[in-house]
């Protein structure tokens, strides 16, 4: 069944020619992931999945087998329903509806007593408590001692669910926070949580911008996959990916994003000599340049929040966040050759020209947290929180050539963020689908979860990139199989055993 | 511990719910147990919601204006004679412990019922995307004939299909076995 229709005019984005495709994309994306997920993982073969997409679009009605109701062995891992739904969109009216919404099915859970009154943050916890339970434990990415400041659990409480999380937005956001599953059986009997190998750590606050340019462009190269779902899932693309030169950071929205705008000479208008020493030319701007101080402290928590603001309208202000966000969708649908986009990446190149000189420092930094956020897998909803939490770091591996992006917590950032500092990458899956992922930075001195790294692998791999990857994640422990190169094993070193540096 | 409340679990018959039938063109609400009823179940997408009086409903419901009218209007025709669930009006949406009880109810309702309907709406694939995909073969010939013709024919339009931005109906078409798809014509 058809309907006559209206269709409504697209507000605020007109100048966008990107905007409306992505839209498109979205959604075609979305009702694939409903078949998807409606025949599930073997039988949804081309056919079915055309006939529910028929069904759906011009109204007809599509069937299968009625399913039987979920027993104990299952949970929101079971089958491929996180694979296809992590880059989801879908909202809920309420945060503990991610909860509601997709774990009563499983018989081991319920709800918890006096729900109605409980923070989503409690209402998770209590998740993990019955997942752990029931035998369907996961690993939380935000745990205790990454946001609790003076943390004096146990090593093991540690990395348990931060009893603070962001609230989600939307299904992957959620899902996002979940990590993977931990098998209730490690062969041998070993903790799960085991030393990967050791990397270097460092603030990026006084970073030029070519560098932190770069440092993005390295995080989105190396985790491709994890950025293009950002993108289709609407999650990078919401705001648009056609961001104005002439956008201005806004004092007011500056001020709650905890940056405080300085009196100096520079806020007038004046021309600026810059040496680009990347393409070796020097070129002139001319504007206004405002300087701003990253003072977190001084602003009152009430009022620090990353505007994300509503969609954007014609003439309406576009947020530091908003702008973040469409300045890295660019930048990702950019990279031509691996998006193959080229009338884009051409756009792209122009903008980053058109921008040498006049980055502000805010756009930059916020654009490197955010950057940080899609390669370690969490939620960008998550932007605000994560920048009273945390801090973007460069993190170098060793026998890694590029340096990537990681968050580590503002309480373990120490006096000095130019400071190369020595941490260990931990890994909590020695085995099974969740090898190489839900990676967390670990203080050496304390053993102590203080950071989060992006995944190594990601869910559909070759066997060589499996190979590569994992010789560098977990370097020195690593052995090639002699009969296939692309076979290897790695040592298991639980973090128990490992000594915590004085 | 608080025993819960409202739907009441049985091991045996399922959960007692609240359902709805018309009855000389007005809804009634009744209560049974999930496995000796057959009844439809209606997925739907909220919108812009407040209080209103819906004309063949008793009380106040929180539902947005199409909606409202598409209860009054078509969804007589859609489930006829038999007995549905559609939390707008089944479900006392003032009682915060009742909707909170009733989604541990909702896995059982959508898998029992004999059909969900699912209504779509909003400013997503309108008529003239119908047709333009009309005899696609597979997945990439929808994606391709869908992306030319939106190139061509909405680069300005919104492209908001709500009924895949929403949670709840994403869990209620997996719960379900049946599914038949109706487009709330009077918002689209």
């Amino acid at each position: 069944m058809t309907a006559t229709d209206q269709p409504l005019e697209l507000k605020g984005h007109g100048l966008d020619p990107y905007r409306g495709r992505a839209e498109i994309e979205r959604v075609a994306d979305s009702l694939f992931a409903l078949a998807h997920s409606f025949f599930g993982p073997r039988e949804t073969q081309g056919d079915q999945s055309s006939e529910f997409i028929r069904a759906y679009v011009q109204g007809g009605i599509i069937s299968r087998p009625k399913p039987p109701p979920r027993d104990d062995t299952e949970d929101i891992h079971t089958g491929i329903f996180r694979m296809v739904q992590l880059a989801s969109n879908r909202r809920a009216s309420m945060p503990r509806d991610y909860i509601f919404a997709t774990m009563p099915q499983f018989p081991w859970y319920h709800y918890p007593v006096k729900a109605e009154k409980m923070p989503f943050s409690a209402i998770f916890v209590d998740l993990h408590v019955q997942a752990v339970r029931n035998g369907h434990s996961f690993a939380p990415r935000i745990t205790r001692s990454m946001v609790e400041k003076d943390y004096s659990g146990t090593d093991d409480e540690a990395w348990l669910p931060s009893k603070e999380q962001p609230e989600p937005k939307c299904l992957g956001d959620f899902l996002k926070l979940l990590g993977h599953r931990i098998p209730t059986e490690i062969q041998g009997g070993l903790n799960p949580v085991h030393l990967t190998t050791k990397v270097m750590i460092r603030g990026i606050e006084d970073l030029d911008p070519n560098s932190i340019l770069e440092l993005i462009e390295s995080s989105m190269r190396f985790s491709q996959r994890t950025w293009q779902l950002a993108h289709k899932g609407g999650e990078l693309s919401k705001h648009g990916s056609f961001p104005s030169t002439g956008w201005e950071l806004d004092s007011v929205d500056a001020i709650r994003s905890g940056w405080l705008p300085l009196d100096t000479p520079l806020n007038h208008p004046h021309i600026r000599v810059i040496e680009d020493k990347d393409v070796n030319e020097t070129i002139m701007a001319y504007g206004r340049f405002p300087q701003y101080k990253d003072d977190q402290d001084d602003v009152l928590t009430a009022i620090l929040n990353l505007q994300e603001g509503e969609e954007s309208e014609p003439g309406s202000h576009i947020t530091l966040l908003q702008q973040s966000q469409m300045v890295l969708d660019h930048f990702w649908c950019g990279l031509d050759d691996i998006t193959l986009n080229r009338p884009q990446g051409s756009d792209w190149r122009h903008y980053k020209r058109e921008m040498r000189g006049s980055w502000p420092r805010p756009l930059l930094q916020t654009m490197a947290l955010l950057a940080a956020l899609v390669s370690c897998g969490i939620g960008l909803s998550a932007a605000p929180w994560m920048r009273k939490h945390f801090v973007p770091v460069c993190v170098k591996f060793q026998d890694q050539d590029n340096v990537l992006l990681g968050v580590l917590a503002r309480h373990a950032l120490g006096t000095d963020l130019r400071k190369v500092r020595s941490m260990w990458s931990v890994g909590r899956h020695p085995q099974g689908p969740g090898v190489g992922q839900d990676l967390s930075l670990v203080d050496q001195g304390t053993k102590l979860p203080v950071g989060i790294l992006p995944d190594f692998l990601p869910d559909m791999r070759t066997d060589e990139l499996f190979a590569t990857r994992m010789k560098t994640l977990y370097s020195g422990l690593t052995a090639s199989m002699e009969e296939d190169p692309r076979q290897i094993r790695f040592s298991h070193v639980s973090m128990d055993r490992v000594p915590a540096r004085k | 511990m608080t025993p819960l409340a409202h739907p009441v679990v049985n091991t045996i018959k399922g959960h007692l719910v609240s359902f709805a039938r018309f009855e000389n063109g007005r809804i009634k609400l009744f209560e049974a147990y999930t496995s000796e009823l057959e009844y439809i179940a209606i997925s739907h997408v909220w919108g812009d919601i407040k209080w209103r009086v819906i004309p063949n409903v008793d009380r106040e419901r929180k539902v947005s204006e199409s909606k409202a009218n598409f209860i009054a209007t078509r969804l007589p025709a859609l489930v006829g004679d038999t007995a549905f669930w559609m939390d707008t009006l089944t479900v006392d949406q003032r009682n915060q412990a009742e909707v909170i009880a009733t989604v541990q109810a909702i896995p059982t309702i959508f898998r029992e019922a004999i059909r969900t309907i699912a209504i779509r709406e909003g400013p997503g694939i309108y008529g003239c995307c119908s047709n333009a995909v009309k005899d696609f073969k597979d997945y990439s010939d929808f994606f391709e004939k869908l992306c030319n013709h939106g190139d061509s024919a909405h680069w300005q339009h919104k492209f908001d299909e709500a009924y895949l931005q929403r949670l709840w109906t994403l869990q209620e078409c997996v719960l379900s076995h049946t599914i038949e798809f109706v487009v709330d014509g009077l918002s689209k």
